[in-house]
């Protein structure tokens, strides 16, 4: 495959019910009202040689190259932004036009550097190609005037330089600055020749600036260029993939030479993108090569010992007769399995399978367990099925949108560009979140309401939300009468309409004002369209699934369910979370959420798989190490997951590790869990693997492979392998195999194959018979249970309390450079952004305690205690304080509790009670583990 | 029906373990008895009956084969640091088919 260069109309096709015909150099065109006469005449093959125009910006008509002949039209009108109208006649090529355009070329080319030979976008570099085009043969004016040619570079952003003496002052970086991406970090410095863009008046690095790559993939010189095709040059072919980052799931075009990457581009024809990136999946793809990637199996005896390289053979061999012993000695439970949501569908389809068929129980779970499993249970509970409702361009028909408990701008950057987007088009905005999120105020955007709510409040909140819609007849009522469970629709506007649940009565709670919560009801419930978006501190809190269904609720009372604009919307953290969800990763289901007791599923199951299958739910990972604690779980095949990072109480984590005899670690590098680990299998990076991710909108994309796996085996032929050794073979020659197999299995993929994702792009499940090519929106008729079932919510405050020990509450989060753990992009330059985790505390608390901005302070809770530096902002609010988990020196779950979601035990991250203090030193912990030195192995 | 408010709920639950269990040790299930009376405090809203199945329901429809051994072998229907709905669902929790417990 060549490399492949998208079809670019030049400026955007319009959407319109109206069409209008004209005719371009003798040829008629019909296209959408409102189109572009460049774009239109794009439709024809023509294309108007043009500089500051690309499809994904609107039009802005600068470069002057674009000149058309219109007849009854006096003067060269630029054809990008001469909307066609009906019976229009156009001439792109008279001598007339050559020679302006030539003349306009000839003044670009007298200030530009003629290094095309040595340039590194030489031969992807449009200028150079409309110079071709007007047929520029010499420049009059000569080059001894004033020029821009020695210009400095900034090379201060760690993968792109700005040359300004290759712009050309097209805007086009500016453009999609504002457009695309919305951060407005880019301007034009200066007025006529001292034109020059510029970062807001710093460099690069230093501006707001997210380095999401929109301005360097929208210049058209070298004028802002990938570092890494400064130093490799131009990609010789292109394989289509999907990032492994965030569960937005952006498309991707790898660019590459041999099997070396030399950029990653997104994708324009990736629906869930639409052709924009951020900084991590855009650049921060460098950990795929990094030196600390382990390729060859290892293992050891005992967790002191030193590890020893082995063949694959010996290691699948060893793992396989470990397990066997484990089960002889300590029963058919004694072990278990974790999916990652960082592998395909298929890796994470066959090691639930695995775990059911060859361990032979439901001992399986996934990372979802610490994110987003409240909202399989709450959304399934309500809508009858455990996924969000729309698709990511439902937003831009959205009138009010509720984020709740989500910071997309750093968490689903893609998605927020998106939003932002609607939002600067006027539609409305409430927020829900403890922190003054970026959303609350930046360029061009702000929210009507921030509802500041105390952590571990949003139930409260979401009955007082509900409280006003009951109370002030808000209720769409037609909607909830011929979609819903009337009954429980009753019970529950009886419950939300009583006085304890009003926004007054909550208030005491929520610490928000009742005046400020009735007019967000009010907003939302009149809307129009009004859609709900939520993220992880929507889900970790003791009342994570209760507030999944109240989400649902309001979203049903006020009949914002089932249409474009509308809908309750989880911003899945992992690129395919919702994926190893739906491939059976939780202890209780099969692939597509039924429940092992389900005798006609599971004999399904049984049938195709030759194996009488356990009827009932296995472990979860939190069980899982209280079983491993009190003795009776021995062992872990831990797939792609950092479990000792991540999970919540790190010292429980490590001793329910440290307390069985065969931990089995499949990951790129030797991450915090494996320290605990006896057998390390490694993986492959997303380049390397062949198969599909599912992202939040249930968006099904093909992930292809980029270069051969470094470790010399595919993950899912490992999981194969091993089943093998257990004694249960599973006969697959390739992912598109074992996809043939969760269609097979899976109703809501019935439809689904590698043809068909290849055909189509991607695929929204359900995709079945009734749904041939995907389900964009869900619940659109009728809800997947018939009618929608209204859950009555009671607020119930978390049994983690502030005290006079710990008077201060602590929330966990995730910042945009980082992603997770950190092991993907701790390996990146992104930690220029983000060198280690810190807390951020307001003001009032800070000076309290006499702690200065920069400080080393002891964040202490009930559960053990970290140091770590202090910032001081008013992003928080007084009594919260927050940080992150990206760097495992930190060990932010040191602190953090096993307080649980009541209905799915996912953690409660987002409240811990904590005190901080000014220290000296980091802490004992802190010390060991940077050591190396393991107590518990001690 | 008695439609009980977030408070008169939380209320109810009053004797729920003030803390959870040290780090990493459940042999008493004390943990387990939290996690159950949690899951009671969430149906509570509904009537009596409807509420202690619902529960019952919930622990057998997501509990382990372990978990639930466990819980039943720590506790009694009358302990006194139960929910009163999770009193009433103990016997309606499946005991665990150790049949399924020998290595495959």
């Amino acid at each position: 495959m060549t490399v492949l260069k998208e079809f670019d109309t030049g400026t955007p096709i319009r959407v319109a019910e109206k069409t209008v015909t004209l005719a371009i150099d003798g040829r008629e065109v019909t296209v959408p009202a409102g189109t572009s006469v460049m774009a239109a005449a794009m439709q024809l093959g023509t294309r108007i040689p043009r500089l500051c125009s690309t499809d994904s910006l609107e039009p802005f008509g600068s470069c002057r190259l674009c000149l058309v002949e219109i007849e009854g039209r006096r003067g060269t009108p630029s054809s990008c932004t001469t909307p066609a109208e009906p019976g229009m006649v156009v001439r792109t090529e008279t001598d007339r036009l050559a020679k302006l355009r030539r003349g306009v070329m000839e003044l670009y080319i007298s200030d530009h550097p003629l290094d095309c030979l040595t340039c590194a976008a030489n031969g992807d570099c449009e200028l150079q190609d409309m110079a071709g085009a007007v047929g520029l043969r010499d420049v009059r004016y000569g080059y001894a005037g004033a020029s821009h040619l020695g210009s400095t570079k900034d090379r201060s952003n760690p993968y792109f330089d700005y040359d300004p003496a290759k712009c050309i002052v097209c805007y086009r970086c500016v453009r999609a600055c504002e457009e695309v991406q919305g951060t407005f970090a880019l301007t034009v410095l200066g007025r006529g020749f001292e034109s020059r863009i510029g970062p807001g008046g710093s460099d690069f690095l230093g501006s707001e600036c997210v380095s999401c790559g929109a301005c360097v993939q929208a210049c058209p010189t070298a004028t802002l260029i990938e570092k890494s095709v400064v130093e490799h040059g131009q990609a010789e072919r292109t394989v289509l993939t999907t990032c492994a980052y965030c569960g937005v799931g952006c498309s991707f075009k790898a660019e590459l030479q041999g099997n070396r990457v030399v950029r990653m581009v997104p994708y324009k024809g990736g629906k869930a993108n639409d052709g924009h990136s951020c900084v991590k999946g855009r650049f921060a793809w460098g950990y795929a090569t990094h030196r600390d990637r382990v390729t060859r199996p290892m293992i050891r005896a005992r967790i002191s010992d030193p590890w020893q390289e082995v063949s694959w053979e010996q290691a699948i061999a060893h793992a396989a007769a470990e397990f066997k012993r484990l089960q002889r000695t300590y029963g058919r439970e004694a072990i278990g399995g974790i999916t990652s949501s960082r592998c395909t569908n298929e890796e994470v389809f066959v090691v639930q399978k695995l775990v059911r068929a060859a361990f032979r129980n439901n001992n399986v779970d996934t990372c979802a367990r610490v994110c987003h499993a409240p909202t399989g249970y709450g959304l399934k509970t309500t809508f009858g099925t455990s996924a969000g409702t729309q698709d990511f361009q439902s937003v831009e028909q959205a009138d009010v949108v509720m984020v709740i408990g989500a910071n997309p701008t750093d968490g689903h950057p893609v998605f927020a560009s998106r939003l932002k987007r609607r939002l600067r088009q006027g539609a409305r905005l409430i927020v829900v979140d403890p922190r003054r999120i970026d959303l609350v105020r930046g360029p061009h955007v702000r929210a009507d309401h921030h509802l500041a709510l105390l952590p571990g409040t949003n139930v409260a909140m979401i009955n007082a939300l509900a409280h006003v819609v009951v109370t002030e007849g808000l209720v769409d009522e037609a909607f909830v009468r011929e979609r819903c469970e009337t009954g429980d629709f009753e019970l529950w506007a009886r419950f939300v309409a009583l006085s304890e649940n009003s926004p007054e009565a909550m208030e005491r709670f929520t610490g928000v004002p009742a005046a400020e919560v009735r007019a967000a009801a009010r907003l939302y419930a009149r809307a129009g369209n009004a859609a709900i978006y939520y993220g992880l501190g929507v889900t970790e809190h003791s009342q994570g699934s209760t507030m999944v269904m109240g989400m649902a609720n309001l979203a049903m009372a006020t009949g914002n369910i089932g249409r474009v604009g509308v809908g309750v919307n989880p911003l899945r953290g992992q690129n395919n979370v919702q994926g190893s969800c739906d491939m059976g990763s939780f202890p209780h289901e099969y692939p597509g959420y039924r429940h092992v007791s389900d005798d006609a599923t599971r004999q399904t199951f049984e049938a195709l798989w030759g194996v009488t299958l356990d009827t009932e739910a296995g472990l979860r990972i939190p069980n899982m190490l209280d079983e491993a604690v009190g003795g009776g779980f021995k062992g872990l095949l831990i797939q792609g997951e950092d479990i000792a990072q991540s999970d919540p109480n790190t010292r429980h984590v490590v001793a329910g590790l440290t307390a069985m005899e065969c931990v089995v670690v499949q990951d790129l590098f030797l991450n915090e869990t494996a320290r605990y680990a006896h057998i390390f299998l490694p993986g492959t990076s997303f380049l390397e693997k062949d198969g599909t991710f599912t992202n939040a909108e249930r968006r099904i994309s093909r992930v292809r492979q980029v270069m051969p796996p470094v470790t010399g085996k595919a993950e899912w032929q490992i999981t194969v392998d091993l089943a093998q050794a257990m004694g249960y073979p599973m006969a697959y020659d390739s992912p598109a195999a074992i996809m043939a197999e969760i269609a097979q299995l899976t109703p809501t993929f019935a439809g689904v194959s590698f043809a068909k994702l290849d055909e189509l792009g991607s695929i929204q499940w359900p995709c079945n018979d009734g749904a041939p090519t995907g389900t964009p929106i869900m619940h659109v008729d009728r809800f997947v249970r018939g009618r929608g079932r209204f859950m009555i919510t009671s607020f119930v405050p978390t049994e983690e309390r502030v005290g006079p020990r710990f008077p201060l509450i602590l929330t966990t989060g995730r910042i945009l450079s980082q992603y997770n753990v950190g092991a993907q992009t701790r390996r990146t330059a992104n930690t220029v952004w983000h060198p280690r985790d810190v807390l951020e505390i307001h003001p009032f608390d800070a000076e309290a305690r006499g702690i200065r901005d920069g400080d080393l302070v002891a964040l202490a809770s009930r559960k053990g205690e970290i140091a770590l530096e202090a910032v001081i902002t008013e992003r928080m609010q007084p009594g919260v304080v927050y940080t992150t988990f990206h760097h495992p020196g930190t060990g932010a779950n040191v602190v953090t509790t096993e307080f649980s979601d009541w209905a799915t035990n996912c953690p409660e991250y987002k409240v811990t009670a904590v005190e901080v203090r000014r220290t000296n030193d980091y802490t004992h912990w802190e010390v060991r583990n940077r050591i190396g030195a393991l107590d518990a192995a001690e | 029906m008695t439609i009980l408010t977030g408070r008169s709920a939380i209320e109810s639950g009053r004797s729920m373990p003030p803390n959870d269990p040290p780090a990493g040790v459940d042999s008493d299930g004390k943990r387990l008895a939290m996690m159950a009376n949690q899951i009671a405090l969430f149906f509570a809203i509904y009537p009596t009956e409807e509420a202690a199945a619902a529960v019952a329901n919930h622990i057998n429809q997501f509990w382990g084969r372990a978990m639930r051994r466990q819980f039943l072998a720590s506790f009694s229907a009358d302990d006194p640091t139960f929910h009163p709905l999770v009193a009433r669902a103990f016997t309606r929790i499946r005991p665990p088919d150790d049949r399924w417990t020998v290595a495959p």
